[in-house]
């Protein structure tokens, strides 16, 4: 028999640029035991009333009720400002599966039914997530009061000194209705579980309790937000507008795929702008005198950019390319066939073929940062306009925010920018922007990356398979994994490398590792062998995680250029992915398990093939998923992304909770001494008090992370690199004083 | 269970020696390993199947 079950809501003042989980004015709640739903207000009883509820809410005693919430890591936040006090309860009662979010909830259902997140496969329509969308999906009924300016969401803030004895009926209505409404999506969802569950053995909430706990984390890393530097910004821009200068786009203006920016210049006919009264021109002495009034200018024009013209360049791009797919924009009445399509996507799978679409492809990307990118870091004034200094530019936000969802088809996390308040998609942010981000004064930035982590985790899924994995072997013995694939691949494709090997009859797989590896000291051997190191090495790594992603020889291709730089032909492709297999045989038998295992018994694609499913360690279910998308998905992508996601959750938690002991907690003059600020797959961003203390939170960091991976790899070493830096860079190399790590100043 | 256990690891030791042709082939040669590792494939799985459902009961 099910538990008991609460679901609760708050209301609270308007989301701020200072505070995403503002101060609370109302808590609501409603049970399923018959007619029982109450509010009561932060002005209720001198705060005593709201406080009695929460205490009984949060109470981890009072285990035999089930709480749950609509975006639950929103309302935990907001409960966590009003009482600090309540934190371990919070994420004990995560932990124990106590509170649950009916929007993962079904974001879990979708999942496990079709496999879809953002699209409605037979609607064609976009799913949403809020309420008002649920409850328009379940019942038909349109929620009243979430739009308008006078919808009581927005102005809850004018009864924050009101008792709720005293408030109209609308505004207490509103606020219980969604705590009401919250439960009964629980119940339809529970119905919808159960079927599934009957229909197929699975649960698609096996991972609900660990996803409510990761989201409620991010909620909390997207609250603290990261610091900016207004100097920093202002080099960028610089940098940026340099990039767009038209002497670097010569080769798209001879294309003539962007016409130059014009300037304003005097009209051809000598045209004025007479002021009233002027006589124009009139003879002095025998002269004609003209007037000198100012003289009129014809209008600028901005660069342009001619998609017909790019279009053209690009079907003729296509026609000299064998094997360049063209994408192309949906039918309509006057182009039955759509048009031709050149997205980002596109040109980050064909830009280095040709040097026309490689300046395209930078342009594009400089110019996202200067339209979209920036302006998003910016102040708004009230219209919604970014505010601009005496320099008409835009004036940075003193704190940017990363917006995270926390899960998507993968079981990854994501991040983008959105309106409410200034901030930026923290997962893909330009490394030529990463510095206009740094620690807050007191403060140091402490990256912590997992080492191979999905190399670790497609060791761990072979090994759990086949019970083995020379991979897992590679990784355990502390062999650097890609330069052992990067020596196999020098020894069948490097004919000087071949040669070395024959000299020292060396044959054996170990050996020629060993060999290749002695390569990469420059002081024992010529330069030209260390560039046979360097660059297979770099071969490997396409190799290694390209092909686990079901990749065939084509669009290995396309993702060695686009992901890593490394140019091959079809032929190499084809042999690297024969090296590859031979290297790592586990990998053949993986590739067979996908496609005779994973077949996806509900879905089928639309144009007759199959789909796969599966699970990741944790238990979220995946259905409908492409074969390419299965492989990355087993071994990658879904499983790594459990035990990355583990880390991040406890060192969030670590900071906030004094019960961890740990020495992430605490607080200086200048607040926190630990905060996570960005989470970007295998990295976690931390800003942690510049102390004596530093190494030691960085190591518990580390630790941390590898910890939750041992979780998912018990039986495959996970290890992490760890830099401190002040503003945020591609640091690489950390910096160590007396064995200790310090500062790497950048 | 162990004699599957020792079924599947002989099925590994052809498994080797058939990559190795398959390897060093070309051409149709290199069709017919495949075709080979695949049909060895298809048996190694079947094993396990019935490794882990001895296991079960």
């Amino acid at each position: 028999m099910s538990m008991n079950r609460i679901s609760f809501d708050t209301e609270t003042h308007k989301i701020c640029l200072e505070n995403i989980a503002p101060q609370l004015v109302c808590l609501t709640w409603a049970t399923n035991q018959e007619d029982n739903a109450g509010l009561v207000a932060v002005a209720d009883e001198n705060g005593d009333g709201v406080n009695s509820v929460i205490d009984g809410l949060l109470d981890p005693k009072i285990d035999d009720f089930q709480r749950i919430g609509h975006n639950a890591a929103y309302d935990l936040a907001v409960l966590l400002n009003h009482r600090p006090d309540q934190v371990t309860n919070i994420f004990n009662l995560l932990e124990s599966g106590h509170i649950h979010c009916t929007r993962i909830r079904e974001k879990l259902l979708n999942l496990a039914q079709h496999g879809h997140l953002d699209l409605d496969p037979l609607a064609k329509q976009p799913i949403k997530y809020s309420l008002a969308a649920l409850v328009w999906g379940y019942f038909g009924v349109k929620l009243e009061g979430k739009e308008g300016e006078d919808a009581w969401r927005m102005n809850y803030d004018k009864l924050t000194e009101v008792p709720s004895a005293e408030w109209p009926a609308a505004a207490l209505s509103y606020a219980k209705d969604d705590s009401v409404w919250t439960l009964r999506v629980w119940e339809e969802q529970e119905k919808r579980k159960n079927d599934f569950l009957e229909q197929t053995g699975i649960d698609p909430f096996e991972c609900l309790t660990f996803r409510c706990m990761v989201d409620f984390a991010f909620f909390l890393v997207t609250s603290w937000g990261m610091a900016t530097d207004a100097e920093e910004k202002e080099k960028v821009e610089d940098m940026l507008a340099e990039a767009l200068a038209p002497e670097k786009m010569a080769i798209l203006f001879e294309h003539n795929i962007l016409t130059p920016a014009k300037a304003p210049r005097p009209a051809a006919n000598g045209a004025k702008i007479h002021v009233e009264g002027c006589k124009k021109t009139w003879k002095e002495d025998g002269k004609i005198i003209k007037c000198n009034c100012p003289v009129k200018m014809t209008k600028g024009v901005k660069e342009k950019k001619s998609t017909n013209n790019l279009r053209a360049f690009v079907s003729q791009f296509a026609k000299v390319h064998e094997n360049v797919a063209l994408s192309y924009t949906s039918p309509s009445d006057k182009f039955p066939e759509g048009q031709i399509s050149v997205s980002a996507e596109w040109l980050d799978q064909y830009a280095h073929l040709d040097p026309v679409l490689g300046a395209l492809q930078n342009r594009e990307k400089v110019q996202k940062i200067v339209t979209t990118e920036i302006p998003r870091m910016c102040l708004k004034d009230e219209c919604g306009d970014v505010i601009l200094d005496g320099n008409d530019r835009g004036v940075i936000s003193p704190i940017v925010r990363f917006p995270y969802d926390s899960i998507k088809e993968t079981g990854r996390s994501s991040s983008r920018a959105g309106k409410l308040y200034p901030s930026a998609n923290g997962q893909n942010i330009d490394p030529r922007v990463k510095r206009c981000y740094r620690a807050r004064p007191g403060r140091v930035l402490v990256s912590v990356d997992l080492s191979g982590m999905e190399l670790g985790t497609l060791a761990q899924k072979c090994l759990q398979l086949f019970g083995f994995s020379v991979l897992a072997d590679k990784i355990n013995a502390g062999v650097d994994a890609h330069a052992y694939l990067g020596s196999q691949i020098a020894y069948h494709l490097c004919d000087e490398f071949r040669v070395i090997c024959d000299k020292n009859s060396t044959s054996d797989k170990e050996a020629v590792y060993e060999l290749f590896v002695q390569m990469k000291d420059s002081s024992l051997w010529e330069d030209k062998y260390h560039e046979i190191y360097a660059k297979y090495r770099k071969f490997a790594k396409p190799t290694g995680l390209g092909f686990p992603g079901g990749l065939g020889a084509q669009t290995f291709i396309q993702f060695a250029a686009a992901s890593y730089g490394v140019t091959v032909n079809l032929k190499t492709a084809r042999r690297l992915k024969e090296i590859w297999i031979e290297t790592y045989p586990e990998m053949a038998h993986y590739f067979k398990w996908i496609t005779t295992d994973c077949v996806d018994p509900r879905n089928t694609h639309k144009e007759g093939g199959e789909l796969y499913a599966y699970k990741s360690p944790f238990g979220l279910y995946r259905a409908g998923a492409l074969y390419c998308a299965a492989c990355n998905g087993v071994g990658l992508q879904s499983f790594s992304a459990d035990g990355a996601l583990l880390g991040m959750y406890r060192v969030v938690r670590a900071s906030f909770d004094p019960t961890t002991e740990s020495c992430l907690y605490g607080f200086d003059n200048y607040g926190p001494v630990a905060r996570v600020v960005n989470f970007i797959h295998d990295e976690n961003l931390v800003e942690v008090a510049d102390c004596d203390e530093l190494h030691e939170m960085a190591c518990e960091i580390g630790n941390i992370m590898t910890g939750a991976m041992r979780v998912v790899t018990p039986d495959v070493i996970s290890e992490y690199e760890t830099v401190v830096m002040r503003k945020w860079d591609k640091v690489t190399k950390a910096t160590f004083e007396n064995d200790r790590l310090i500062v790497t100043e950048n | 269970m162990n004699n599957y256990k020792n079924t599947i690891l002989e099925c590994d030791k052809t498994l080797d020696m058939l990559r190795k042709e398959w390897f060093k082939a070309e051409g149709k040669d290199k069709e017919k390993w495949s075709l080979c590792i695949d049909s060895f494939l298809n048996e190694r799985l079947r094993l396990m199947k019935l490794r882990n459902g001895e296991c079960q009961t």
